[in-house]
């Protein structure tokens, strides 16, 4: 066979594998649905057993001011998002992304133990500064027993099972429930502006290994419209981070 | 005028419109990129390496797709390639528009599949990607349309009559990329100002399309392909289709593609502007560099290349062309053309921001609206002086007007490296900048004319080709590695001499104009060599290509026949 058609029947092949694997849905059709506690409990040990991951937190509604007046920058700053790597005991590493008036821009921000550092090109020049970003926060909580991510999952009450969705391309298990303020307040570094009331709690759970894809917290509001939702995603179970303290100039 | 001349000027002029769009395209980024980057909510800071892709990314499409587009014009016929291209680069344009939803999707969707236990990337990361692909696709598209429309001024136009019709897609081609900036500025500014006022224009008459921004552009695209597509399907009616029966090269394009993505990703990437103050400067030194394990790799696949061409029957690149004087010595001095026009792109933005001074917002623009309009008295003098150059070549051959062209930009490499100071005149530079353009543009009839009058008829896509990608890759290397050299060069020196100095603004300035003179000198210096090339070159004048026309015609049965053939379509159109 000349060598073109070789090519060709290998991209073709290619494709053909592509399309097979993105509908090749993990689907138990006719099942009786899984138990949602069930389910809450294996997402919470995964997240016991692993020593590390990487979560996403996003927020959408109403703003969450950061206070970096410490290193002599007094503007205010809002929070929008966090990309963060996390390793036991008690290390982060996050790319914060703030909006400093008009303008978005990156922050990057390590915490080890009590300890927090930060880089910003504007706020600290490019070097890395002794700074509190976020007051009170310890990597730790997010994986302690008394109020972790895991501790969140097992604290969602009225649990009930949604169905089997696709999320972005994965297909996961979606339950909803109510959870308390108080106990989700490490989830978001500390950083949720409820600290009672309930919080409708959408959690999706994937079909392939049963750990946590993503926790959808919306805040309580008199305005449902102006209400927060608070979008945490974990992923990277396991990963080498490497996190380490910077060398703070 | 003859008839069938006639005709084939209008055809010529018909075909320049897609050359005209798909270059336009090529700059247009670059005046609408902040608006992208804070419609995306990108932080700025990404602006110089992720979202420069999108400017890179096209430059590297739009070369790669030159590469092989005029060959395939020469196996599958014009009109089927020009045809296919356009909608390519129509697509592209749609998807570049609509890259936040479903490409952003289905992106989304495939990553997640691949890679299910990795944090995805972010939503604006996701859409800044699928525009680049977008942009990828348009260039694909877009690289078509000046080397298939030189072949076909090759098929249309004796050899004796080329010269000119070749100054003027060469012109067109340059007019469309100097023009492309100011046509996204100037509309980016409008759907600025009008936007609102169009989207309810657009509601009376039934349309609900939402405020035009930076996306309207690549929507407009679609008019423009549309208009091209009638233009092509007209300027081609009649005229006959040459297939030739042979082997598309697929092993030496793909070894070519290799090369010069392995080449562009071994420069860095193109930068996308000049640094505008000290701390840009010093961040720029930190992470601009050459790799180079990857631009040894690359010299070893364009070796392997030459080695595969030199051996295939149908290759893309017929090398036993640069047997031929005329040929080797046009590739040379394309080459040198190409890294001649780059110094001045590269130099004169990093000295006019930095003569700027103050670093807030309304300077930096200031300052981008002065390079552009020094800029544009390099590029549109350098296309204009295309059209005295075909005529020049016409009258006295191809040696006199590239002569002439190098040595006019050679001396005024010269005195811009011997007059630029710290407090030069603006309009001394740009009339300085002008004498360069002049000179450059007079190189463009001649080097195309004598590739492609050099070309069998079965190569003459392939030989356009090879005369418009060695000027981009001429452009690329310089564009990397004299921004890199500037920035690296400027740095050492301050670093060697700033010990005590309190003004350091003026010092980096002092710096820079140092650095910036020396460019000036390697570009006389490359213009000289271009010139040394250039005294090899002989014949090309009309009456010269005219006997050889005759004697070419009157020779062979295929000559007849096709003159014949083509008379025959023009009578019955």
């Amino acid at each position: 066979m000349k060598p073109e058609r070789v090519l060709i029947l290998l991209i073709g092949l290619g494709f053909l594998l592509t399309a097979c694997l993105i509908g090749d849905d993990d689907e138990n059709n006719g099942d009786a649905p899984p138990d949602p506690a069930a389910l809450m409990a294996t997402a919470a040990q995964e997240i016991d057993d692993t020593a590390s991951f990487e979560l996403l937190l996003a927020i959408e509604g109403a703003p969450i001011l950061l206070d970096v007046s410490s290193v002599g920058f007094e503007e205010p700053l809002t929070l929008e998002r966090a990309e963060a790597a996390f390793e036991k005991p008690d290390r982060v590493r996050a790319t914060v992304r703030i909006g400093i008036e008009d303008v978005v821009t990156d922050m990057e921000l390590i915490a080890i133990g009590e300890e927090q550092y930060i880089r910003h090109p504007l706020i600290t020049f490019n070097r890395w500064m002794n700074a509190t970003v976020v007051q009170g926060f310890q990597p730790s909580a997010l994986v302690s027993e008394e109020q972790g991510i895991a501790h969140a999952l097992r604290s969602v009450e009225n649990v009930r099972y949604v169905g089997e969705e696709d999320l972005d391309g994965v297909t996961v298990h979606h339950l909803q429930g109510e959870v308390d303020a108080a106990e989700v307040q490490a989830v978001t570094f500390g950083l949720i502006t409820s600290t009672t009331g309930v919080l409708q709690a959408d959690v999706f759970i994937r079909t392939r290994d049963g750990r946590l894809e993503q926790l959808l917290l919306v805040e309580p509001d008199a305005d449902p419209a102006s209400s927060t939702t608070w979008t945490i995603g974990l992923y990277g179970y396991g990963g080498d981070f490497g996190i380490s303290a910077p060398e703070v100039e | 005028m003859h008839p069938n001349l006639r005709r084939s000027w209008t055809v010529l002029a018909l075909l320049c419109i897609p050359v005209f769009v798909g270059s336009l395209d090529l700059t247009v980024v670059s005046a609408i990129l902040p608006e992208v980057v804070v419609s995306l909510g990108l932080p700025p800071e990404s602006r110089l390496d992720d979202a420069a892709w999108m400017v890179t990314g096209y430059l590297l499409a739009y070369t790669i797709s030159m590469t092989f587009t005029g060959r395939l014009s020469d196996l599958l016929g014009r009109r089927r390639v020009f045809v296919a291209f356009l909608l390519l680069f129509m697509f592209g344009s749609y998807f570049v528009a609509v890259a936040h939803t479903w490409p952003a999707e289905t992106y989304l969707r495939i990553y997640r599949e691949f890679f299910p236990d990795d944090r995805p990337p972010a939503p604006e990361i996701r859409t800044l990607h699928m525009i680049i692909l977008g942009r990828v696709l348009q260039a694909l598209g877009a690289g078509a349309m000046a080397p298939v429309t030189m072949a076909l001024v090759a098929d249309l136009f004796p050899k004796h009559k080329r010269a000119r019709p070749i100054g003027l897609v060469g012109a067109v081609d340059t007019v469309g990329w100097v023009l492309g900036h100011l046509y996204g500025g100037i509309m980016v500014r409008f759907f600025g100002a009008n936007g609102a006022a169009i989207r309810d224009a657009m509601a009376r008459v039934g349309l609900d399309l939402g405020v035009p921004d930076w996306r309207t552009l690549f929507v407009l695209n679609l008019g423009f392909g549309l208009i091209t597509l009638a233009a092509v399907f007209i300027g081609l009616r009649g005229v006959p289709q040459q297939r030739h029966q042979q082997r598309f090269d697929l092993l030496g394009a793909s070894l070519l593609t290799a090369a010069l993505i392995t080449l562009t990703f071994g420069l860095g990437g193109t930068p996308l502007e000049g640094p505008s103050n000290a701390a840009d400067l010093a961040s720029a030194a930190a992470t601009s560099h050459l790799s180079w394990p990857l631009l040894g790799s690359a010299s070893v696949i364009f070796l392997l290349f030459l080695l595969v061409e030199g051996r295939t029957r149908h290759p893309l690149t017929n090398l036993q062309l640069f047997r031929q004087v005329n040929v080797s010595a046009a590739a040379f001095i394309n080459i040198c053309v190409g890294f001649s026009l780059a110094i001045g792109l590269a130099a004169l933005p990093i000295m006019v921001n930095f003569r700027a001074g103050e670093t807030n917002a309304e300077v930096i623009q200031q300052a981008a609206l002065v390079a552009g309009v020094l800029l544009s008295g390099l590029t549109v003098p350098m296309a204009l002086a295309a059209f005295p150059g075909g005529w020049l070549t016409d009258r006295r051959g191809y040696r006199l007007p590239t002569a002439t062209g190098l040595a006019l930009s050679g001396v005024g490499f010269v005195f811009c490296s011997l007059t630029w100071d710290v407090d030069t005149p603006y309009w001394v530079m740009g009339l300085q900048m002008a004498v360069i353009g002049v000179g450059l543009g007079m190189t463009i009839a001649p080097l195309a004319s004598a590739v492609i009058n050099a070309a069998g008829e079965t190569e003459r896509g392939s030989a356009s080709a090879l005369v418009l990608a060695l000027r981009l890759v001429g452009m690329t290397l310089a564009l990397s590695s004299l921004t890199t050299y500037i920035i690296s060069e400027v740095n050492r020196r301050f670093a060697n001499s700033s010990a005590g100095v309190q003004d350091t603004s003026a010092l980096y300035l002092e710096k820079i104009v140092e650095v910036v003179n020396e460019a000036f000198l390697i570009g006389a210096a490359v213009c000289l060599a271009g010139l040394l090339a250039a005294l090899l070159m002989r014949g090309g004048s009309a009456g010269q290509l005219a006997q050889e026309t005759a004697a070419d015609e009157g020779a062979t049965p295929l000559g007849r026949a096709r003159r014949a053939a083509f008379t025959l379509a023009s009578n019955k159109s």
